[in-house]
């Protein structure tokens, strides 16, 4: 997975996006999130990111399960009743439940994505599919400094607590008032980043030229086109499974 | 001219009451309705009232318009004064460095302050809102480009980067720090005037059209195609008007930031008026 072509990685986090709408069975979809779960394995996805998107997973769960059934109390067997929420319906409980893999399969395919994809390499995948490189500049730089200002403001905050400022005590408006002490000193250390930051891309003459050039240029090798192929025959079956056989439908 | 001072002095008023109403009595209705009572919220009942069909009515003009401002001003153009107006913005080191730099300070502050997860892959408490006027004021539209790859990046970092971040999230936190830019006469908030212009279309404007602008994507969308998989009853009960008062209370105290950091950025030649060129 981390080596494959950042292009290829782009096609398998779109074919999750747009492959997910198309079924209404948990079951099928249920698969298809599950499938990108050796995916992650093989791309050794840290354990702590996938315990983030079982919280999502739970989370979205409980919400789906509350408020889809209410939809479809008349469609199907009653199977058990929920206090305020009322009755679940088997027809109710499966469409809130395939409704929950349609929440989770893109967030969990996005996390394997920027997991195994370089900032660099998104950008530069950015620029082959013909978005302007300014914009993907944007994000390159962007991705580069979040760690920064992440940092920065934690130090403002443990900083602002050495003062006094406790940020936990108070009402939501008087701790809201508060993190203005935060940001105002961040964005002072940013207005200095923005000028020196403009002074570097100015002296590597950013914009003097409409074509970006990477010292690493990206090449589509035989397993990237063996892998984009595999990903658009998936694609395209399960399409033509769908419509030609109701394939996946409740 | 001192009559008129006196008005803009209590309509600033006025604004500021109202725009901390809407952000403290619905932050307090929704603690007290608690997650397992929010269908009974008093703001989501009242949005449900109306039903879900006229939420997309009502909601889609928002959606169009907002989508069409946030092309027309990449493309260099804008409304000015009702008119569509031509501008120049170079787009060079400073700017993108402005840009791109606003995106991660957004996108790290969304992180690293961001505490209570409402709705994950949609919301959060997010003290950092406060930052998306800001940005949209002090550095026009590359900040308010900024704040939409922030909020991008900090879907992705805290890993809930789903349909609503890319399909509504992203215009429609361009459309928070925009709104502001865009209806605030003096961008310095140093008279009644801008004050009173900043809380009535900088919160409460910003913060309806961009909930609407999320909410319509997600609701509408949804109906479409069916990829997205949120009640439209949670939508618009539970998400769109959260999204109003988790913008509304943040953006209440961005007046407190303005005042001191307007004159250093105008120093530093960083405002947006000092990069536009009126074509």
């Amino acid at each position: 997975m981390h080596r494959l072509d950042a292009r290829v990685k782009l096609v398998y986090l779109a074919f999750y996006f747009a492959i997910i709408g198309f079924f209404t069975n948990p079951i099928i979809t249920g698969i298809i999130y599950l499938s990108i779960f050796p995916a992650a394995i093989i791309a050794r996805v840290s354990l702590k990111r996938l315990i983030l998107t079982f919280y999502t997973f739970g989370v979205v769960l409980i919400v789906s399960l509350l408020m889809w059934p209410s939809y479809y109390r008349d469609v199907g067997v009653v199977i058990f009743n929920l206090p305020i929420f009322g009755e679940v319906t088997d027809y109710g409980f499966m469409i809130a439940v395939n409704n929950v893999f349609k929440i989770v399969t893109p967030i969990t395919a996005f996390l394997v994505y920027i997991s195994v994809t370089k900032p660099y390499d998104i950008v530069q995948s950015f620029i082959k599919l013909r978005l302007p490189y300014k914009v993907a500049s944007i994000v390159s730089i962007a991705l580069r400094f979040l760690p920064v200002t992440f940092t920065e403001t934690k130090t403002i905050i443990e900083a602002q607590a050495a003062r006094g400022l406790d940020l936990s005590k108070g009402n939501i408006l008087v701790r809201l008032k508060k993190y203005t002490a935060i940001f105002i000193p961040l964005i002072v250390r940013m207005l200095k980043m923005n000028v020196e930051l403009a002074m570097s891309l100015e002296a590597r003459c950013f914009g003097a030229y409409n074509k970006r050039t990477f010292i690493n240029e990206m090449k589509m090798r035989k397993e990237d086109l063996a892998f984009l192929v595999m990903i658009i025959s998936a694609f395209i079956i399960l399409i033509l499974l769908r419509y030609l056989y109701n394939f996946g439908v409740l | 001219m001192k009559g008129t001072s006196i008005v803009w002095k209590i309509l600033a008023v006025v604004f500021i009451i109202l725009a901390a109403a809407l952000g403290i009595y619905g932050a307090i209705t929704f603690a007290s309705a608690g997650a397992f009572g929010a269908q009974n919220w008093i703001f989501g009942v009242a949005f449900l009232s109306l039903g879900i069909n006229t939420w997309h009515i009502i909601a889609a003009p928002f959606w169009i318009v907002g989508t069409i401002l946030f092309f027309m001003e990449m493309f260099g153009y804008t409304i000015k004064g009702f008119k569509i107006a031509r501008y120049k913005l170079k787009w060079d080191s400073v700017d993108i460095a402005t840009a791109a730099l606003s995106a991660a300070v957004y996108g790290g502050g969304l992180a690293a302050t961001g505490g209570l997860t409402i709705i994950p892959g949609f919301t959060w408490i997010r003290p950092a809102n406060a930052l998306a006027p800001l940005f949209g004021l002090l550095f026009g539209v590359p900040g308010a480009l900024g704040v939409a790859v922030g909020n991008l990046l900090a879907d992705s970092l805290a890993g809930y980067l789903g349909w609503g971040s890319l399909g509504g999230g992203f215009i429609g936190n361009f459309l928070l720090a925009y709104i502001p830019y865009k209806f605030v006469r003096d961008h310095s908030l140093r008279d009644a005037r801008s004050i009173a212009e900043y809380y009535l279309f900088g919160v409460i404007l910003g913060s309806v059209w961009c909930s609407f602008y999320i909410s319509w994507f997600l609701s509408y969308f949804n109906t479409l195609t069916g990829v997205i998989g949120l009640p439209p009853l949670f939508v618009w009960g539970i998400f769109s008007p959260f999204v109003i008062i988790n913008n509304a209370i943040a953006e209440i105290f961005t007046p407190l930031l303005v005042f001191p950091l307007f004159p250093l950025v105008k120093n530093w030649g960083l405002h947006w008026s000092d990069r536009v060129q009126w074509l």
